[in-house]
């Protein structure tokens, strides 16, 4: 049993997709575009009953044979079985706790989304072999498992959501990272704008991101680029760096803005806090 | 340039400390190092609040170790070490009238040894003591800063005889701690020193010069006799002697021209007579020379105006005929009158025969005395015998006393003051006295008890003693300052000076280098002081 999901994390996890609430999808709820997929394709959920301007083609005439009662069949598209985590896997992300964090995060989501939608594709690199389709509450262990097995490597954004277009499965795209430059997410986010995806980004949030807690004399290294200055941390630096990081937020929201996407910053909890309120906490299945 | 040694070389060991600095001004190592993904916006934040990285600055830890460095140089006393060498210039420069000849270049060889003087006076490190003795007939020292020396260095002229031997001058001085530089042309007296440095200047010429003047002042007469000696230190020439008054006047009576055929390397005494009335300068001056040095061929004859003192006679009776007779023949030759009754103090003269006369006599009286009682002192002896007078004082010098005799003197205590001219088997039978300005000469008999007036020597005597009363004043002079030795003049004689002799090499004290480095130090400091870190 690893560290990063231990049984008390899988305790809570398992907790946490079985107390949510199922989700269903309406047709009115649905796109024309998608309307039209889900005829065509799709995974059969359940009846509901007809109501004036549904489609003729969704009748289930077997059961109208049976019980001469007008009743749809209900398909879950695609898009919702095919939801897509990306994981941003840069060295940028292990600074601090945001790399356990941004994994444990990403675990959550995909396992409400095994659980209640059926279906999930986690993409954390540009590579083919850097993605895995999984589908079902079923495989939630092995989607831990990967998620253990994730290696750290840079990629930028833009060849990440060319691999994620190159699936075919736009759609619902969940992208973990901290976007600590968020000019660089402006062409990847306008992509997957055009393709028709619907992108929601999960930051990781620590508490230093809003304020630094460090101090005195400290050598701070980028991971990324292996860059390192020693700065003395003090009161009025603290000051100026707690500007810059709400100018950050600005940039990050601003950027998300932009390509009609949204970001979610979620406050990771401490380590060792697994309590389901902790977890759930932002609408987090809501989201999902 | 000079080597600098320490004077304590074991405190460089505090060089030691130079690694200590720079562990000392690396900048703190941070014991954390931090990831972050933040770092652009960390150093905007530093950007924000101007300030620098926090980095290791090597010129600021050159600067410091420089200050450092020199500060430890400092410490260890460092100097230049004394050279040895003379720390004191004594410049005997020649400054007598031959110095006055002129060189190739037109200066006179005293202008050329006075400018290489001040040449070197310029660069002579500072700590040099430097006095310069101008020698004449004496030696003048020039003392002072250089400023002050260099001063009256260029307000001297040479003039005079050199009657200081320059190789006296420059003898016998410390070879280790004074330098004796002789500048001069090596003539007469002049001779190039034997220690020391020596500079020759001028050059070896013919020169006609007036070597010797000797003045006989016949007064009370108006006649004065010049005998000159005119030197020729060259080839025959032919030469003028012209003798004139200045300003020209009736004062001094006028002498012709006189042309002077010289032989080779021959001396001539010409003498001339001169009659003067009432004093003035009499110059005397060769023409038609042509020799580098003028200032021998003319030389200037200061004669005083002739006293015409009024003489009295005063006898205790009738006035001895001798007596009257010599004061007559006084006053007509220098134009005064005999008076009679007249106070010893007034008169010119004063002639007594007999009686009494205060003892002393006033001052600045000239009195001649002939058994005069001074005070009423004195006891009669008889036949007093003349032993022996003075034959070297001017009174008496040359003149035949031994034919007198004297049948009663009066006889003068032990002690009685003055110098006795004539010496009698019991004592003095004539004394001079000075009395301030004035003269005194008392002889011990009346006229009437010898025979002193029947002698040959008696106007001369009574003449001498009225001239000498008159002192120096009355008495003609020669100005030195033209007139050189025979030797002095021989300006040919310069071919045989040695050769040049340079001046060692000055000695210097010791110099701490310890205020430059220190001023170094600080220096560095500020700079890294003001420098931004």
């Amino acid at each position: 049993m690893s560290e990063l999901f231990d049984d008390r994390f899988r305790q809570m996890l398992g907790e946490l997709v079985r107390r949510m609430p199922r989700t269903r999808t309406t047709s009115r709820a649905q796109t024309p575009t998608r309307r039209r997929r889900r005829s065509e394709s799709g995974t059969f959920s359940g009846h509901r009953a007809y109501t004036p301007g549904d489609d003729l083609r969704d009748f289930d005439w077997n059961v109208f044979a049976r019980t001469d009662e007008l009743f749809l069949k209900v398909l879950e598209d695609e898009d919702r079985v095919g939801w897509t985590l990306i994981l941003d896997c840069s060295a940028s992300m292990t600074a601090g706790d945001r790399w356990t964090a941004a994994r444990r995060l990403a675990a959550v989501l995909g396992g409400l989304a095994l659980v209640h939608l059926g279906g999930l594709r986690l993409v954390w690199g540009a590579a083919a072999d850097r993605s895995s389709r999984l589908a079902g509450a079923g495989a939630l262990g092995r989607y831990l498992s990967t998620l253990e097995g994730v290696p750290l490597r840079a990629e930028a954004p833009r060849e990440l959501a060319v691999q994620v277009l190159r699936q075919r499965t736009a759609g619902r795209v969940a992208w973990i990272s901290d976007f600590a430059d968020p000019s660089s997410y402006d062409d990847a986010l306008a992509m997957l704008r055009r393709e028709g995806c619907r992108v929601t980004g999960w930051l990781p949030a620590l508490s230093s991101d809003l304020l630094p807690e460090l101090g005195g004399l400290l050598r701070l290294r980028d991971p990324e680029t292996g860059r390192e200055e020693t700065l003395q941390v003090d009161g009025p630096l603290r000051a100026a760096m707690a500007e810059e990081l709400r100018r950050l937020e600005r940039a990050q929201d601003g950027a998300f803005d932009s390509a009609g996407a949204s970001l979610v910053r979620f406050p990771v909890p401490a380590r060792g806090d697994y309590r389901l309120r902790s977890w759930s906490a932002d609408g987090l299945v809501y989201r999902v | 340039m000079d080597a600098v040694e320490l004077l304590r070389p074991d405190r460089l060991a505090w060089l030691g400390v130079l690694p200590l600095l720079y562990l000392l001004s690396r900048p703190p190592r941070p014991r954390r190092v931090e990831l972050t993904a933040h770092l652009t916006q960390w150093l905007h934040a530093r950007a924000r609040l101007h300030r620098r990285p926090v980095r290791f600055r090597w010129w600021r830890f050159l600067l410091l170790l420089l200050a450092a460095a020199a500060l430890v140089l400092a410490h260890a006393g460092p100097r230049h070490p004394p050279r040895p060498g003379p720390s004191r210039l004594i410049v005997v420069l020649d400054a007598s009238a031959s110095m006055a000849a002129r060189t190739e270049s037109g200066a006179s060889a005293f202008d050329v040894a006075r400018e290489a003087v001040l040449q070197r006076l310029a660069t002579l490190p500072a700590h040099v003591d430097v006095r310069v003795a101008l020698c004449r007939e004496v030696a003048e020292i020039l003392t002072g800063s250089r400023d002050a020396v260099a001063t009256a260095l260029r307000a001297a002229t040479p003039w005079g005889r050199g009657l200081v031997a320059l190789d006296a001058v420059a003898h016998g001085w410390p070879a280790d701690t004074t330098a004796v530089w002789t500048l001069g042309d090596g003539l007469g007296r002049s001779a190039a020193p034997r220690d020391g440095a020596w500079t020759r200047v001028g050059k070896p010429a013919d020169n006609t010069a007036l070597v010797g003047c000797r003045v006989d002042d016949g007064w009370p007469l108006p006649e004065v006799k010049v005998t000159l000696q005119v030197a020729n230190h060259g080839p025959a020439r032919t030469v003028a002697l012209w003798m004139h008054g200045d300003p020209p006047s009736p004062s001094v009576g006028e002498v012709p021209p006189r042309t002077l055929a010289l032989a080779a390397q021959e001396t001539l005494e010409v003498v001339v007579e001169v009659r003067r009335a009432a004093g003035g300068s009499l110059w005397c001056e060769l023409r038609d020379t042509g020799d580098v040095l003028p200032l021998d061929d003319r030389l200037r004859i200061d004669l005083p105006v002739p006293p015409q003192p009024d003489i009295a006679v005063r006898t205790a009776g009738a006035a001895p005929k001798p007596l009257v007779a010599i004061a007559n023949a006084l006053a007509s030759e220098c134009g005064g009158k005999v008076v009679e009754g007249v106070n010893a103090t007034h008169a010119g003269l004063v002639l007594c025969d007999g009686g009494t006369l205060a003892d002393p006599v006033p001052a600045a009286a000239r009195v001649v005395t002939f058994g005069t009682a001074l005070d009423g002192r004195g006891a009669t002896i008889d036949t007093p015998r003349l032993l022996d007078w003075e034959r070297r004082d001017p009174i008496t010098a040359g003149l035949d006393l031994s034919e007198l005799r004297v049948k009663s003197a009066l006889s003068w205590p032990p002690g009685f003051p003055g110098t006795a001219l004539l010496h009698g088997e019991r004592g003095p039978l004539a004394v001079l006295r000075r009395n301030g300005d004035g003269l005194a000469l008392h002889f011990a008999f009346r006229l009437e008890d010898s025979n002193l007036f029947k002698l040959a020597a008696f106007p001369q005597l009574v003449r001498r003693a009225f001239a000498r009363a008159f002192g120096s004043g009355a008495r003609p002079k020669v100005d030195p300052a033209a007139l050189l030795d025979a030797d002095e003049s021989r300006l040919a004689a310069a071919a045989a000076v040695p050769d040049d002799r340079p001046l060692p090499r000055f000695g210097t004290p010791a110099r701490s280098l310890v205020r430059p480095l220190l001023l170094a130090a600080l220096v560095l400091l500020v700079l890294r002081a003001y420098l931004r870190p």
